[in-house]
Formats: structure tokens, sequence, C-alpha cells
């Protein structure tokens, strides 16, 4: 793969030229798009910008929705379904109804006896995948 | 049929009841000599040989892929244990164990008890080896996007 950096005027703007757009070419277009994603959320009643990468996982709880980071909870307007659809072709994937996680920040995973996979975060929290997302979420990690 | 697993099932039946048939024999020698029972009758031997083929049968049956190929190992090891349990029950009636005597009833619900907690070890150590499986899964695929993620910052 050929890189080229560009300096220009103009705002950063990131151009990828191939043979054929195939899905190795749309991951690579969805990891742009995420490498400086932030959401907008609330901290103590205040508005902040969270880098989608910092965040440990999405919860929605009686129709709000929060993101966890290594050591604080902040309320966020989008919902669950939206943020799945902007995040799911990066490092985040569904693991309940009610839960987005970050794969990148799970330390190790294990198979629960009612067939459930139980992950440990990078914070020793535990979160389940529950049986609807555990197809799913295996394919993801090619297992 | 799958000849391979046919291979493997044939394998495991022999094998199983070379293990099952010795292991039975030593513990017979054994009760025999603490109840001071100095005879072993032919008969008996062959409906013990015969447990212990049918004991194997069900165990190879359930394992191999023989005739049932997508099932995962806790289903499998479930339905071994209900098979093994109606199976035990019905050839220790046959035997007229556990009719009579006290001791008879007392080995069927021996055997449904060490098989139960032999079944929690195994799947201890199924659990074990299957979470360090996963783990390795989740390090290669992290290691894999970490990559992509210092590509793409060079790019941009």
């Amino acid at each position: 793969m050929n890189i080229k950096i560009i300096e220009d005027k103009e705002a950063l703007k990131v151009t990828i030229e191939c043979i054929r757009a195939d899905e190795q070419i749309s991951r690579l277009e969805a990891h742009i798009e995420l490498f400086d994603y932030k959401i907008q959320a609330k901290r103590k009643g205040e508005a902040c910008l969270v880098k989608a990468a910092d965040v440990l996982y999405f919860e929605a709880v009686d129709n709000r929705t929060f993101l966890y980071t290594q050591a604080e909870v902040m309320e966020i307007k989008q919902r669950l379904y939206e943020l799945e659809l902007v995040l799911s072709h990066g490092d985040f994937i569904r693991i309940s109804k009610s839960q987005i996680v970050n794969i990148q920040k799970i330390s190790s995973l294990r198979p629960e006896i009612n067939r459930t996979i139980l992950l440990t975060m990078c914070n020793e929290e535990q979160l389940f995948v529950s049986r609807k997302y555990v197809k799913a979420f295996r394919k993801q990690l090619s297992i | 049929m799958n000849k391979k697993e046919l291979i493997k099932f044939l394998i495991w039946m022999r094998n199983g009841v070379a293990f099952c048939t010795s292991w039975l024999l030593i513990l017979w020698l054994i009760h025999n000599s603490i109840f001071n029972i100095e005879n072993i009758a032919t008969d008996s031997l062959m409906k013990m040989v015969l447990f212990a083929v049918g004991g194997v049968f069900i165990f190879s049956c359930v394992f191999t892929g023989v005739w049932i190929k997508k099932w995962r190992f806790l289903k499998r090891l479930n339905c071994f244990m209900v098979l093994f349990g109606i199976y035990e029950v019905t050839v220790f009636y046959c035997l007229g164990i556990g009719q009579e005597e006290r001791r008879g009833g007392l080995a069927v619900y021996g055997i449904i008890l060490i098989s139960y907690l032999l079944c929690i070890i195994i799947y201890q150590l199924y659990e074990k080896k299957q979470g360090e499986l996963y783990t390795q899964a989740l390090r290669n695929y992290q290691q894999r996007n970490k990559r992509g993620t210092r590509d793409e910052r060079k790019m941009v």
C-alpha cells in the first residue's frame, strides 16, 4: 500500500485510490471515518466530546443511553441503534439488547454453561454476550 | 456417513470397551476380596461386559460425529447423561440389582452421582480451555485491528 501525504491549505482530505472497492477497502474507509469520531456526552450537566476509542461500552437504561469510559459514566443523546449503525463498522459490537461493547477494551473471554459469553473489560467490569448475539460475536472474532 | 468419523467411532468403541471392562473387573475383584467371595460366575461376567459395551456405545454415538454432527459439547454431555442414566437403570433392573438388596440401589445412585461429578469436572476443564481459545482469538483480533489503525494514522 502506497501512502502519500500532501500538505495543502484546504481541510483534511483522505482519498483512497484502488483497483476495486472491495470489502477490505470499505473496512479501511470505516476505520478512517471512525478514527477521530467523537461523541457528544453530558458530564455533570456539562457537554463534552468523548473519543469513540476511549469508550468501553454503551448501555441503554430506561430510555436513556449512557457511555462508560475507564472511570466515568456519561449520558448521551443518541439511541443504541443509531450508535450501532455508525460504530458497527469499527471495533464496536452489540452484545445484548441494551449494550454495545468496544472489542479493543475487552481483556478476556469465557464461555458460560448457559451458552452466553462472559466478557471481562480492561477495568475488571464484567459483561455478558447474550445468546442472541453470541453467533455474531464469534463471527466477528473468527472463533 | 463420514468414513473418518466411522473409523473414530470404531476406535473409541475398541478402546472404551477395553478400558471399561478392565476397570469393572478390577473393581469387582476388589469387591469380592473385601466380602470374601471366592467365585465369579461366567454369566455375571458376560452381563458385565454387555453393560460396558452398551455404555461405551452410547458414549461413542453421542461424542463422535457419526450420527450427531452439529451438536455442541454441552448438548452432547447432557444427552449422554440422560441416555446413560436410563440405560444403567434398565440394565440394573434386568440384572436384578436393586430389587432385593439395598446395596444395588446404592450402586445405581452412586454411579449416577459419580458420573455427574465427573461431568462437572470435565466441563470445568473444557470451559477453561475454551476460555483460553476465545481470549487468544480476541488478542489476534485486537492485534490485527491495532495494526490497521496505525496504518491509518500514518496515512492521515
